[in-house]
């Protein structure tokens, strides 16, 4: 067995074992603590796999930012049931939020009738593939040009559908 | 003989233990410098009776920690509870992992025996993604201890760090699109006189308004004073430190000054070119020198700071966060892509960035006046006397002013 395959066992049982702490730790900040180490096992999943970039990130985004956030809720679960009814305070915004919208439309639409040749050269092969970029430029380099070019407009539709679900949840949140 | 020493990984573990035993020295003697020089701002001699000039103080405390009782209480998680001070150490000491400390031995030849632990391509990020962790040490530590002021301690710790990593990784990615790179050391390459990637320049010249935020945000995420709400001891009682004594208590101490010095490091070395001083860190060793001069003048910053400005209150130190320094972070971001797409020089980002700063001083500055001058109220403006001019006064339900009573202020 070589080590990659070694550390490779052992990082998956550690993060399953992690994983399944998650859901049966009684307490909840166990089972946030279990989370928190599963996605830093995951980070050094993607270590292992030469993704230096997305493993920092994950670490960064998930286990240093939502968290957080997560515990800061669970060690405050006694949470006052506060329900303002606030009024629209910024009655323009609408306009200028419709406004930037449907520049985003405009310019998402464009990329993706105009940009085939540059999502291509995410799946292209030799001097053009992934890999080569990669190694001639950079983790980092690589990332940002496939998510900025190839993958522009799925990136942006993800992140409207993650904002999409935050004020779902702010809509039900109000009304409990 | 001495051939294990050719190992890249032997070199990096003694590069590793030798910049440990560095930080932690420097955190004991910072604890001395900080009451020397805190009191000398306030006319006090501070500790000078242990050795010439105090300076066996260090010793002194950390025998008396070593010896202290360390008390479990009852109500704590007690795993938890444990774990915390030792999350906070470790966090920290390993965000120094990639800060360059120097220039390489000799010319520009790369060796394992160069003063970085790692050179590795996402270094800034490292930095950041590892400090992110740091608020874990505070939130389990207050949490785990079982006790209200604690509780709240830790709960103003993670949404204080939250708020400003926000604005703090912001103004960084401005000098970052300069530097065209994440790596420690390619930044510090990028701000030399010399070589291909040199652009003879410290970023600071471009990036003013990234540096002042990151200044303040790095100040709010270590819980320095005038941000150090999570550890308030007239409001929490020293909130999450409350419950922690002997050497867990210093291990929280320990954390927070060599998290001082990390940030001290990334500004010297992302905005006043690291180890580099107009050509000098060609003398070898030299930049070394350079580089701890430049941390160390931004850890008398922070002892400034701290002997100079009070707490600031909860609700400002939020209001401060969102609504000034990450809109300014995210102007300053959009300014900076422009210059460099367009490729402008750097002066225009830097004249831009200043009138910036200047702007929003004069505007912080205008409103002071309009609150100094007076209270308004339904009978008129009320003058203040000029001992109670920096307070201010502040609607409270339907408009009503709790203020003093017209006569009851001598002018």
């Amino acid at each position: 067995m070589t080590g990659v395959q070694l550390s490779f066992y052992v990082l998956a049982v550690a993060s399953v074992a992690s994983a399944l702490g998650v859901i049966t730790f009684k307490n909840a900040v166990h089972s946030a603590l279990s989370l928190i180490l599963t996605l830093l096992f995951l980070a050094l999943f993607y270590l292992q796999l030469g993704a230096m970039f997305i493993a920092i990130v994950q670490i960064l985004i998930y286990a240093g930012a939502i968290m957080v956030l997560f515990l800061f809720v669970v060690t405050m679960l006694a949470s006052e049931a506060s329900d303002s009814e606030l009024a629209d305070r910024i009655p323009w915004q609408r306009w200028v939020a419709g406004i930037l919208g449907l520049v985003l439309v405009g310019a998402l639409s464009y990329l993706l009738f105009t940009g085939t040749a540059i999502d291509s050269s995410a799946k292209a092969t030799g001097a053009n593939s992934l890999a080569h970029v990669v190694a001639t430029q950079g983790n980092t380099e690589a990332f940002g040009l496939a998510l900025f070019h190839g993958f522009a407009f799925p990136f942006e539709v993800t992140s409207l559908l993650i904002i999409v679900a935050i004020l779902g949840a702010m809509v039900l949140g109000r009304k409990a | 003989m001495l051939d294990f020493l050719n190992n890249a990984i032997v070199a990096a573990v003694i590069k590793s233990a030798i910049v440990i035993f560095a930080l932690l020295t420097a955190f004991a003697y910072m604890t001395l410098i900080e009451r020397r020089v805190v009191a000398k701002m306030q006319g006090r001699l501070g500790p000078n009776r242990v050795g010439p000039f105090g300076i066996f103080q260090p010793v002194a405390d950390a025998v008396k920690m070593a010896f202290k009782e360390q008390i479990i209480p009852t109500q704590s998680k007690v795993a938890i509870y444990v774990l915390a001070p030792v999350i906070s150490v470790v966090v920290a000491l390993c965000a120094f992992a990639v800060v360059p400390i120097g220039n390489s031995w000799i010319g520009d030849k790369p060796s394992i025996w160069d003063p970085i632990i790692g050179d590795i391509n996402v270094g800034i990020l490292w930095i950041l993604g590892v400090s992110s962790l740091a608020v874990y040490g505070i939130v389990l530590g207050g949490w785990a201890s079982g006790n209200r002021y604690s509780l709240l301690g830790s709960l103003r710790s993670a949404a204080q760090m939250v708020s400003y990593e926000t604005s703090l990784g912001l103004a960084l990615s401005g000098t970052l699109m300069w530097a065209g790179t994440l790596s420690m050391v390619g930044i510090v390459k990028a701000q030399l006189l010399y070589g291909s990637t040199g652009q003879g320049i410290w970023f600071i010249a471009a990036q003013p308004l990234g540096f002042v935020i990151y200044m303040i945000a790095g100040v709010a995420e270590v819980n320095r004073a005038p941000f150090d709400l999570p550890e308030a001891e007239q409001e929490l009682t020293a909130g999450y430190l409350t419950e922690y004594s002997g050497l867990r208590w210093s291990l929280y101490q320990m954390a927070e000054y060599i998290n001082m010095i990390t940030v001290s490091a990334i500004a010297s070395t992302l905005f006043f070119g690291g180890w580099s001083f107009f050509g000098l860190e060609r003398i070898p060793g030299v930049s070394i020198l350079i580089f701890l001069v430049k941390v160390a003048f931004f850890l008398f910053l922070f002892i400034w700071l701290r002997a100079t400005l009070p707490r600031i209150r909860y609700d400002r130190l939020m209001r401060l966060g969102w609504q000034l320094l990450l809109p300014l972070a995210v102007l300053n971001v959009v300014i900076t892509a422009t210059v460099v797409a367009l490729g402008w020089p750097w002066w225009i980002n830097g004249l831009a960035g200043l009138a910036i700063v200047a702007g929003v001083l004069l505007l912080v500055r205008s409103r002071t006046r309009e609150i100094q001058s007076g209270i308004s109220t339904r009978e008129g403006t009320i003058p203040m006397p000029a001992s109670v001019r920096l307070a201010r006064f502040e609607p409270v339900g339907d408009g009503q002013l709790i203020a003093p009573k017209k006569q009851d202020i001598k002018v």
